[in-house]
């Protein structure tokens, strides 16, 4: 990890709006990835009294993360972690994954995309995927699907020349009264 | 019961390892399981369900009331795991039962799916 600009002790000093804003520049030695999924939880039990939800946000940026360490060209990967109000009323947590990759990664991932945006119950096509080369252990195929899923959250993908940004929302049930 | 032939995993965030009773493997995972054990994980399954096979086995008890956390590929080696079972004729195949813990938020979610998969196969104990 190379650069933090808050730790989840002082987290409420950073607090604005909604309670957070926090980026991590990463190395994407694959160590790397469960501790940051440890940090994330740390920072939104701070300010999130649903552990469902706090597992939910964890457990994306871990797969975000992981899918950086395999595919990230320069070994770099940037992740965003926005608390804010959501347009619902309430408020909604926003991962950002950024990182550089090939150009076959990037056209596998538009190819991911744009398959699974034309199923429109998450579940069954992530049951899909399980079903689809199940004895190929070579690659899991199953990280964003498991976000979409178990994960309940919205899904969206963007690219910069090699650049790829991956943004995945999360509702979040009501704060606990102070 | 006895220790089974079927190697376990020891690292520093993540153990594995099993244990046969009659016709019954008992299995405990504990710690971390993501990409740094994904391979020692797949090489266990496979063990295990060689072992299963061998030695037919009725129930395959799978512990993970100490797992922390699996990620989506240690999430497929269960997939490629319980469909090798799939793949069996009826009468080769096994139970697997997964111990459950409340306290941790992804087994409610993942161990669901994993039943849903394969429901013939999978239930869950809390």
């Amino acid at each position: 990890m190379k650069v933090f600009r808050s730790s989840a002790d002082v987290l409420s000093l950073n607090m604005a709006d909604e309670g957070l804003s926090l980026e991590l520049t990463l190395d994407t030695d694959p160590r790397i990835v469960s501790i940051t999924r440890r940090f994330v939880e740390q920072a939104m039990e701070k300010l999130v009294d649903d552990a469902d939800a706090v597992f939910r946000v964890a457990m994306a940026a871990h797969e975000l993360l992981e899918n950086a360490a395999k595919y990230a060209e320069n070994r770099q990967a940037c992740l965003a972690l926005r608390l804010e109000a959501s347009s619902s009323g309430g408020r909604q947590a926003v991962l950002t994954m950024m990182n550089q990759t090939s150009l076959a990664h990037i056209e596998r991932l538009r190819q991911n995309f744009a398959e699974m945006n034309t199923r429109d119950d998450p579940y069954d096509y992530y049951f899909e995927l399980m079903r689809r080369n199940p004895s190929d252990i070579s690659v899991s195929g199953l990280g964003l699907a498991r976000i979409r899923a178990e994960g309940e959250m919205k899904l969206a993908f963007d690219t910069v020349g090699t650049q790829v940004f991956i943004r995945a929302t999360a509702e979040i049930p009501e704060r606990r009264p102070a | 019961m006895s220790q089974a032939s079927i190697p376990a995993i020891r690292e520093s965030d993540f153990s594995a390892s099993a244990r046969v009773d009659g016709a019954k493997v008992e299995t405990t995972l504990t710690g971390n399981a993501d990409l740094n054990v994904k391979s020692q994980l797949d090489g266990f399954l496979l063990s295990l369900h060689q072992h299963a096979l061998g030695d037919s086995v009725s129930e395959v008890v799978v512990d993970v009331r100490n797992l922390e956390f699996i990620n989506s590929s240690c999430l497929k080696a269960f997939v490629t795991w319980i469909s090798s079972v799939q793949a069996q004729p009826i009468n080769g195949q096994y139970r697997i039962v997964f111990l459950s813990s409340p306290r941790l938020h992804w087994q409610r979610r993942s161990l669901h799916a994993l039943s849903c998969f394969a429901n013939d196969l999978v239930s869950i104990q809390t």
